[in-house]
């Protein structure tokens, strides 16, 4: 069984042959109690287990359970077994979700939501050969039984603003602080699961602190979007369609778990293999549909796409590059020169002034080069201050979860790129929609709400060493 | 685990044995001493010299082997395998902690200079490529890791393949060009080579029904060996595109067709297998504790393979020849207590080829 999850993650560690006693961080918790040892099971019908003491008192015993946020923390059996995850998130659950939902009563209806993300678009409009901003009304027509249809590149407005504001801080205390630079990208899951069980609490002071536009929409949903429709939380169900399969790992992570109201920012990632498959189920070809206007996070509508330059990645590093250029050094920076080093995801840029360099910034797409990178940082020879990591060679248009098209694989990803360019590039700091949010919903920019809301955590996973697991 | 150095001793000279340190007392005895370099798991001779102190006499060849180093402080699990630069001057050690060490020899023994981490689990093979810019290690991870060294001593990871879908076992250089070869508990062989600024795999040989072992390479590099849990010693030719023997090949990579199986002669997993680069002959160590040699059978005895293969190893008895006396004297017969390793160095030392 091929696992579908980016190369960085397949590597930590998910290996079928491991018996689930070994490695998983469950292991049975037995309560200790005095007296005589052995005790009976029964097992009933309904599968529930009864503990049966001396005296025959009847005790039922709890059901361990091991959720998807365990395995999200253990190297163990379960994360390599596919099937839990695709009937936790998969089209198929989004179709059940929805059939359920107009069957319930009134009050049991959930909103529904759908976050599509620009690279997941522009997959679907390279495999239906349109053009991206047809293919974003006509998905939303498609979509006819979810109430709106939103772009992630709203709310990547906040993740690239957060970063660029998260490195200039950085920047400026590098001298107390150690672990401030190279500031590493937070945007990529495959990175951050990979980081956090192999290279744990060396790696994370360096990995900025930013949410995914994923998860910042996640936010904006459950909170603002809840609020203006009069809703708590738990009425939305929030799904994402996303370029890779890691993403339905980001969402199951507890620190994006509303403890309130007991419901995830975001419900349900789908792949843009998956919206392909649930439109060859419905018969449809995309198309054939008829367009609709587009849904706005905001009642000021806005009836164009629009993009940001940088890559396929979201362009965190031109945007940070940019930013930081202009903060610190006055330097205005018009065109962006890329020196490719020894493998194509591997990329420098340099800001120089007078034969002194100011800045180091670097693309390290892949797992090599992430090893690389890592382990120039552990010997204390990193020269970056920071580095736009992701796991997927060539970036997230070439996500595990994104169509594959006929022809040359290289053709393929080219064309994707241009669709992916087409919209009108935005710079976040104009976004009128973007600053009122700050202001009125976040109370100001560096308010509690801001960063509470737009910032996120990362937690080493200790990886048990129980030596059963030596293999010849 | 502990890797220990030995070096030759000429009779007569007093055996300097150091324990439990790393790397001290690296004395030279004499201007030229024998080395004995790995090749896959074979060993070939080599004369280096070697700073002699003054005032040490000269001692006749060499009959006994003495420790001149123990390198503990490396690895906190097994070291499952060693291997020798190409010139020399380095040793990779991969161990069961994940990691690859790589030692430089100095003048008083031997330093750590670099240690390649990334492996998930267990390190189960390292080896040089012909170049001494390029190694390669392959892990219980499923996968097998190239790494390039630069002109300062700095490794760093060039790609990581993964190909095979279970433990990989044993990772081979090519003896002349950049082409790699794994074996893994997969039942497969898979080839790689450089392609634009990555590294693929251009060759998977399928056969064997079950774990292969270990793989060896024949001196010009047309043959590869491949040993297996399944008890057979295959053998497989490549087929460069345009061959006159009609082999269809896809695009501008040879093929590889497995020309020759040997099987019945080994009642056991076979573990370790090694082509000695000056006779071409195949020996192979067996779980069923016995070291086994084979040769080429002369080219007109009837052959019951395809007209495409001229290899004749076949699978009947009388077909291989050996070159031993009826009765070969216990004392000069190796017989090794079965670690999975092959200790082919007591073959080259007593030059005996025997059959089972």
């Amino acid at each position: 069984m091929a696992s579908r999850f980016s190369g960085v993650l397949q590597l930590t560690d998910l290996d079928d042959f491991i018996g689930p006693s070994q490695e998983c961080i469950k292991p049975v918790k037995v309560e200790k109690q005095a007296g005589k040892a052995a005790a009976k099971i029964r097992i009933e019908a309904d599968g529930s287990y009864f503990q049966i003491d001396q005296d025959g008192a009847a005790q039922k015993l709890e059901k361990a359970k091991i959720t998807l946020n365990d395995c999200l923390a253990c190297s163990g059996c379960i994360t390599s077994a596919e099937s839990v995850l695709i009937t936790q998130q998969s089209h198929e659950e989004l179709c059940k979700v929805l059939a359920g939902n107009k069957a319930a009563a009134p009050s049991e209806q959930k909103l529904v939501v759908v976050s599509v993300s620009p690279q997941s678009r522009a997959s679907l409009a390279a495999k239906c050969k349109m053009g991206v901003l047809e293919t974003a009304k006509k998905l939303t027509t498609f979509l006819k039984s979810v109430h709106y249809v939103f772009d992630t590149t709203f709310s990547r407005n906040f993740s690239l603003l957060e970063s660029q504001r998260e490195f200039v801080r950085r920047f400026r205390r590098q001298t107390e602080d150690r672990r401030a630079l190279p500031m590493l990208a937070s945007a990529c899951p495959g990175w951050i699961c990979y980081a956090e069980k192999t290279h744990g609490s060396f790696i994370i002071p360096y990995i900025s602190t930013t949410k995914s536009p994923q998860q910042v929409m996640g936010s904006l949903v459950k909170g603002y979007f809840a609020e203006q429709q009069h809703l708590t939380p738990d009425q939305i169900y929030h799904v994402t369609v996303m370029p890779c399969y890691d993403k339905k790992l980001e969402a199951s992570r507890p620190d994006f778990f509303n403890q309130q109201y007991q419901t995830r920012d975001v419900d349900c990632v789908i792949t843009t293999g998956e919206v392909l498959k649930l439109l060859e189920q419905e018969g449809v070809s995309l198309s054939d549909v008829d367009p609709a206007p587009l849904d706005t996070m905001l009642s000021s509508a806005a009836e164009e796409l629009s993009t940001h330059p940088g890559g396929g990645s979201g362009g965190y590093l031109e945007h940070i590059y940019r930013h930081a250029a202009k903060e610190l050094f006055g330097i205005q920076v018009d065109a962006i020169e890329y020196k490719p080093m020894k493998n194509k995801d591997l990329q420098e840029v340099t800001l120089q002034r007078g034969g002194e360099i100011l800045l180091q910034f670097a693309l390290a797409y892949g797992f090599r080069n992430i090893q690389n990178l890592v382990q120039k940082l552990k010997r204390g020879k990193s020269p970056y201050h920071y580095v736009e990591v992701m796991a997927c060679p060539s970036g997230c248009l070439n996500g595990g979860g994104q169509i594959k098209l006929e022809g040359e694989p290289k053709d393929g990803l080219q064309h994707v790129e241009r669709l992916y360019e087409s919209p009108k590039a935005e710079i976040p700091e104009e976004n009128r929609a973007v600053a009122e949010l700050y202001e009125h919903w976040l109370g100001g920019r560096d308010s509690e709400k801001a960063v509470a809301t737009l910032h996120t955590e990362y937690h080493p996973v200790e990886k048990a060493n129980t030596g059963f697991n030596i293999k010849w | 685990g502990n890797r220990r150095i030995w070096r030759g001793m000429e009779g007569g000279q007093r055996e300097m044995e150091r324990e439990g340190v790393r790397g001290e007392g690296w004395k030279g005895d004499r201007g030229v001493e024998r080395r004995w370099r790995g090749e896959g798991r074979g060993w070939r001779r080599m004369e280096g010299a070697w700073p002699v102190p003054m005032g040490s006499h000269p001692t006749p060849p060499g009959s006994s082997w003495t420790c001149r180093a123990v390198l503990g402080d490396g690895h906190q699990r097994t070291v499952r395998r060693v291997a020798w630069s190409p010139c020399g001057s380095y040793l990779a050690s991969a161990s069961f902690d994940g990691t690859t060490c790589i030692w430089k020899r100095q003048e008083d023994g031997f330093e750590c200079v670099a240690t390649l981490e990334g492996h998930e689990n267990e390190v189960k093979s390292v080896a040089w490529a012909p170049s001494g810019s390029l190694l390669a290690t392959c892990s219980r991870d499923k996968s097998v890791w190239v790494w390039e060294v630069d002109e300062e001593e700095e490794y760093e990871c060039v790609s990581v393949l993964n190909t095979h879908t279970q433990d990989v076992k044993h990772v081979v250089w090519h003896p002349s060009q950049e082409l790699l070869a794994s074996a893994s508990y997969d039942d497969t062989v898979r080839l790689y080579r450089e392609e634009e600024d990555d590294w693929v795999c251009c060759a998977t040989l399928e056969g064997h029904d079950s774990t292969v072992w270990a793989v060896a390479f024949d001196k010009e590099g047309e043959r590869l060996a491949s040993v297996s849990d399944d008890r057979t010693l295959r053998v497989w030719r490549r087929y460069h595109p345009g061959n006159q023997e009609g082999v269809a090949c896809s695009g501008t990579d040879p093929t590889w067709k497995c020309v020759c199986t040997l099987s019945g002669y080994h009642s056991r997993t076979i573990y370790d297998v090694s082509w000695c680069h000056l006779t071409g002959a195949l020996a192979t160590a067996c779980g069923d504790d016995a070291i086994r040699v084979f040769e080429e059978s002369p080219t007109n005895f009837p052959s019951i393979q395809s007209s495409l293969s001229n290899l004749t190893l076949h699978c009947s008895a009388s077909v291989l020849r050996t070159s031993v006396e009826a009765e070969p004297s216990r004392r000069k017969r190796p017989r090794v207590s079965f670690s999975r390793h092959m200790s082919l160095m007591a073959l080259a030392v007593f030059p005996v080829s025997f059959l089972e």
